[in-house]
């Protein structure tokens, strides 16, 4: 392959990398963000963040779909789908705070990173033995016609709930930051973070500051689920990579700066993408080195203000 | 200062520590301790580093858990009670290092501060407190963090009096402050209790603390080594040579004693 090709090629695909990077990136950053609402508050976080992302999916298959064969509209299908997963999602982050972080945050334990990495091998068998093996169909609200942009010698496609999955997670996510700079919880979560001795001296109750923000953290990678099922098919392993992806973003991005975390999320789609133009099969060992590469030139993530970790 | 005129009638205390013990793991920081605080009175706890004054404040709000003996507050037996539910109670306890929420701005630090208080009542106080501290209202949207280390011991005070308390914890109020800076933090404390406030303070500036206060506890390993009114502690000749540094009438006494003028920074 000349440089010549490898160009040509660049030009004709990047316009659709960028547009499918973004939709893609906004849910690695929507995944993120609850790595950064729970390791503010507790310096620890859910790695079967991704399975959670996965049940969600796997719910909103069995309420949409279900609702729909039964002629309910699409529409009152879709909000149904979202009040049960944010209800389950929820009660799901506050069992995984009780069960596999609390009683594990000793002083010198790393154990709450294996509870949660069995928490996802768990919800992943579960998930096979309710849902089975097969991937599935969720039905897009937005049909599946997919729109189409003409750039003078270059076409886009874009599906609508492709359009949706960005709309709605950028808009999650600046709810959510606003939510926690704005309100006076949000406020209260700064606090405990911060300092949370200090926190409780206001009167703040720090466990059920932790707890909220384990139901808060769930309830963003649910509503990923509910973005991604129509266009992902949903099936057990789904929430691997995405999970695996969205720490990434993370530790790059910084896990205390939601900001660092929505453009890197994006970024990381876009990556994504573009090495997918040359070689789809190798876009995620590709986009992992990439990372492991940033990684080794700034430990730190990229918007560390201190730098390189000295060792 | 007539509430210690009033100490020995049969007032019940405002609060009442009784034997308390208090443990950090297998070291025992308080062997029985017993303080009482009265409605209206500056109470001081002096002692020299590890004595386990914060120790002392710190079970009284319910920060740490106590091992045995009990606290009474308002009538009220707080022993055990989470520390979140005594702010509740109206005891405010502003902690050793000032404790600021550094990356959020002054006055969200005082709104946390009213986080127990309706939405409108938090945003009043916190108006109120910035009328008390002018210089915290002219920084009140900049990150306390960046505040000066007098400024962030105001709003620490600030941000503990906005629930109104009945009882203020103040712990090394003048901990690391220029002397001009701790003059002023005694002004403030004899204008809190003018306006009714009862205090508990911990101070290892002794002088400081004696001039400002009605009562003194000299606490020393984790016990009360000797108690009585300021003015009498102040010429215990034990005290004078342990804590006051060989004279009972520095200039620091002086300037407490009889404050010049009302505080600039209180109304
Ligand atoms: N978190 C802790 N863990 C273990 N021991 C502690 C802890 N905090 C205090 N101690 C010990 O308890 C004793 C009392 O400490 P405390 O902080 O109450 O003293 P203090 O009178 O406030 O001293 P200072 O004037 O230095 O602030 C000390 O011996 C101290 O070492
Ligand atoms: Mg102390």
């Amino acid at each position: 392959m000349d440089l010549a090709s490898i160009a040509e090629m660049l030009a004709q695909g990047l316009p659709q990398a960028i547009v499918s990077g973004l939709v893609y990136g906004s849910i690695y950053a929507l995944v993120a963000q609850g790595y950064y609402v729970t390791f503010s508050t507790t310096d620890t976080l859910n790695f079967a963040q991704g399975d959670f992302l996965m049940i969600a999916a796997m719910l909103s298959f069995t309420v949409l779909g279900g609702l729909a064969l039964s002629g309910v509209s699409l529409w009152l299908a879709l909000l149904a789908a979202i009040a049960v997963v944010v209800v389950v999602l929820a009660l799901m982050g506050i069992a995984v705070e009780r069960i596999a972080i609390r009683p594990l945050r000793g002083i010198f334990s790393f154990g709450w990173i294996l509870s949660t990495v069995g928490v996802a091998v768990i919800l992943r068998q579960m998930a096979e033995i309710i849902w089975g093996r097969e991937h599935m169909r969720v039905p897009s609200v937005f049909g599946d016609v997919p729109i189409r942009l003409n750039l003078g010698t270059v076409q886009i496609g874009i599906l609508p709930q492709e359009v949706f999955i960005l709309a709605a997670s950028l808009g999650a996510m600046i709810a959510v930051l606003f939510f926690l700079k704005k309100s006076r919880l949000g406020k209260a979560m700064a606090a405990v973070a911060f300092n949370a001795p200090a926190a409780a001296l206001m009167g703040i109750n720090v466990r059920h500051i932790v707890v909220l923000s384990y139901a808060l953290s769930s309830v963003l990678a649910g509503l990923a689920g509910v973005l991604v099922a129509p266009v992902l098919f949903a099936h057990a392993h789904m929430g691997t990579l995405p999970g695996l992806k969205a720490f990434a973003v993370g530790i790059i991005g910084g896990l205390g700066n939601p900001v660092g975390i929505l453009v890197v999320g994006l970024a990381l789609g876009i990556v994504e993408f573009v090495v997918a133009i040359f070689n789809a099969s190798l876009r995620d060992a590709v986009t992992f080195l990439i990372l492991i590469a940033i990684l080794a030139w700034r430990p730190m993530g990229l918007f560390d203000k201190s730098g390189r970790e000295k060792v | 200062m007539s509430a210690v005129d009033e100490y020995p009638t049969g007032k019940v205390p405002l609060l009442s520590v009784r034997n308390l013990v208090v443990e950090y793991g297998y070291v025992r920081a308080l062997h029985g301790l017993s303080i009482d605080v009265h409605q209206g009175e500056v109470v001081c706890l002096i002692g020299s580093n590890g004595a386990g004054k914060s120790t002392t404040l710190r079970a009284i709000s319910g920060m740490i858990p106590s091992a045995a003996g009990s606290v009474t507050f308002n009538g009220d037996d707080i022993t055990g009670v989470p520390g979140h539910d005594i702010v509740k109670m109206g005891l405010a306890h502003v902690p050793e290092g000032r404790q600021v929420f550094g990356d959020q701005s002054v006055h969200d630090n005082l709104i946390l501060g009213g986080i127990t208080l309706s939405r409108d009542e938090g945003r009043a106080r916190a108006e109120h407190e910035l009328d008390r501290f002018p210089i915290l209202r002219q920084r009140q949207h900049q990150r306390a963090g960046t505040l000066s280390g007098g400024e962030q011991q105001m709003l620490a005070i600030s941000r503990g009096l906005m629930i109104r308390p009945r009882l203020l914890l103040l712990d090394e109020p003048s901990m690391g402050l220029a002397p001009r800076l701790v003059h002023q933090v005694g002004e403030i404390i004899i204008q809190l209790q003018k306006q009714g406030m009862t205090i508990l303070l911990v101070e290892q500036m002794a002088t400081l603390a004696l001039a400002v206060s009605d009562r003194a506890y000299v606490i020393q390993n984790g016990e009360v080594r000797l108690s009585g009114r300021s003015e009498e502690i102040e010429n215990n000749p034990e005290v004078v040579s342990a804590y006051l540094g060989g004279s009972s009438t520095s200039d620091t006494v002086q300037q407490h004693q009889k404050p010049a003028q009302s505080g600039k920074e209180l109304q």
